[in-house]
């Protein structure tokens, strides 16, 4: 199989009668789409050292700002031990593979299903309606994302880019993608869990607005090896546009200006707030819940905590899930759970979000 | 009170119930039972009866008198307890929780031990069903292959 072969290319179709492990699938992909790179875009987070290649303009503009601003152009393909993940543009190289064919009664999903396959080593997942296709062979710590076009990546996309690669790789570190806010100070944070429209994202943001530290409104990453430390993975924020007269912080920058109602204006927070990348250590799971008269925090159980944190983190995830839920479930056992009731949105809404968390952290540290 | 001297009259066949664990993930943190179907995209508490049966279930597959013989060291079991415990079993299982397994050697039988604690009230359990999850994790299905090659649905 030539690896210019300027057409759509099926891995899959290859075998025929005998077909082909995912293993050779992935193979083959590499084989066709992975290019050797005369520089990368280099960060560490977590430990973690990473790598980035591909089409640098698409790269530039629309994956890393969502990532950070400490990424580093570095010339010279990626060093041994690094995290690999090379980006294909396919509508502008021209090699296009398919995904895995799939058999099964998964084949009648609607348009916006995202598929997943999963072995072993290899983890493939397949967003349909974007035609995302992301691939990662695990022991040999790299993978591939197939993109229509890098230009036109759909903002949600922009948002939480290559999110599936992240949670493959980074869950056999013992770090974990979860669904989730996180906001503190240097010392101690909380973690607010619940599903999109919950309120996590509308604290999170009053308390970066009222100058805590900020890991994430939506998505963050959760070290459990010793005490639990969150760290910041995006940079962006999603605020329902109904709250956006309540203000911003002013580096923000829209992804989705032109977006329906229904949905969350999308923005990328610029510089990184403090907390985001260093990280805060977690001292209590805090599940958000809009409404009430007065803002106000009462204790729950764990198990209210892990029903607001695992069925939605399960929900972004692609594949492993068992391994996520029990990390959620450790989590839950771990750290004391509240309910943080909102009262109604004052023009101190921000501070009073400060006051009430600090208020909360005094007292469990 | 004990079960020691109750008296059960089945009209099922003796099996065994399990938790399903190809589809379910669960855990019990401080008594409480936190479930979620990864097939349907539902997820479940329970109370707290529910939850100490599906405790029970968690280590091992048991039968409705093991079930009872457990239940019977920390509760005041009604009379229809069976009955009760086959209803609760039968709805987990429609909700694809649990499943009927062969009766398991060496499981425990329905002759209990006299209990000395102050035994509690049995409130039947409950299960709560949640669906606002059920849409977003269904397309999201899950597939793994074999060796032999490409993709099968997700069964264990």
């Amino acid at each position: 199989m030539s690896s210019d072969l300027a057409t759509e290319v099926n891995p899959a179709s290859l075998a025929n009668d005998e077909r082909k492990s995912l293993d050779a699938y992935v193979e083959t992909a590499f084989d066709l789409l992975y290019r050797s790179a005369d520089h990368h875009y280099r960060w560490t987070l977590a430990g973690m050292t990473w790598a980035l290649t591909g089409d640098s303009l698409g790269l530039e503009r629309y994956v890393l700002p969502s990532l950070g601003s400490d990424i580093q152009l570095v010339d010279g393909p990626p060093a041994p031990g690094t995290y690999h993940i090379h980006c294909v543009d396919s509508g502008a190289t021209r090699h296009r593979i398919h995904p895995p064919q799939c058999t099964s009664e998964g084949d009648n999903e609607t348009d916006d299903a995202r598929r997943i396959w999963l072995n072993d080593n290899v983890r493939v997942a397949y967003q349909v309606r974007a035609d995302i296709l992301m691939l990662a062979d695990i022991s040999r710590g790299r993978a591939l994302v197939q993109v229509p076009s890098l230009i036109d990546l759909p903002y949600y996309e922009q948002a939480k880019p290559i999110r599936d690669v992240f949670h493959w790789f980074m869950s056999g570190a013992g770090l974990h993608l979860l669904h989730a806010a996180v906001i503190g100070r240097e010392d101690a944070g909380v973690l607010l869990p619940g599903r999109s429209g919950s309120g996590k994202s509308s604290v999170a943001l009053a308390g970066l607005m009222a100058g805590m530290h900020y890991v994430g409104d939506d998505m963050v990453l959760v070290d459990q090896a010793n005490s639990p430390r969150a760290y910041g993975l995006y940079t962006t924020v999603n605020v329902v546009r109904a709250d956006l007269h309540h203000g911003l912080p002013v580096t923000a920058r829209i992804l989705n200006s032109n977006g329906p109602p229904s949905d969350k204006a999308v923005f990328r927070l610029h510089p990184e707030p403090y907390g985001f990348r260093s990280g805060i250590p977690l001292k209590a799971l805090l599940v958000p819940c809009i409404g009430g008269s007065t803002m106000s925090i009462e204790p729950c159980s764990g198990a209210r905590a892990l029903s607001s944190l695992a069925p939605s983190t399960l929900m972004q995830m692609a594949g492993e899930r068992e391994q996520l839920f029990a990390q959620c479930a450790r989590l839950a056992r771990q750290l004391p759970a509240f309910i943080l009731h909102t009262g109604p949105r004052t023009e101190r809404y921000p501070e009073d979000i400060s006051y009430t968390i600090n208020l909360l952290l005094d007292e469990i540290t | 009170m004990t079960i020691k001297n109750l008296t059960y009259e089945h009209d099922h066949e003796p099996s065994s119930y399990t938790i399903d664990r190809s589809v379910v993930v669960s855990e019990v943190i401080d008594g409480e039972a936190v479930i979620i179907n990864l097939d349907s995209g539902r997820y479940y508490s329970l109370n707290e009866t529910g939850s100490v049966i599906w405790g029970m279930l968690l280590p091992q597959s048991m039968d409705i008198h093991g079930l009872v013989r457990k239940l019977g060291e920390r509760y005041a079991l009604p009379q229809d307890i069976d009955g009760i415990l086959i209803n609760a079993m039968e709805h987990w299982i429609s909700e694809g929780l649990v499943v009927r397994s062969e009766l398991t050697p060496g499981l425990p039988t329905n002759q209990a031990e006299p209990g000395t604690a102050e035994l509690r009230e049995f409130i039947p359990p409950q299960l709560d069903i949640y669906t606002d999850m059920q849409d977003f994790l269904l397309v999201d299905p899950i597939h793994e292959v074999d060796v032999k090659g490409h993709p099968t649905p997700h069964r264990k």
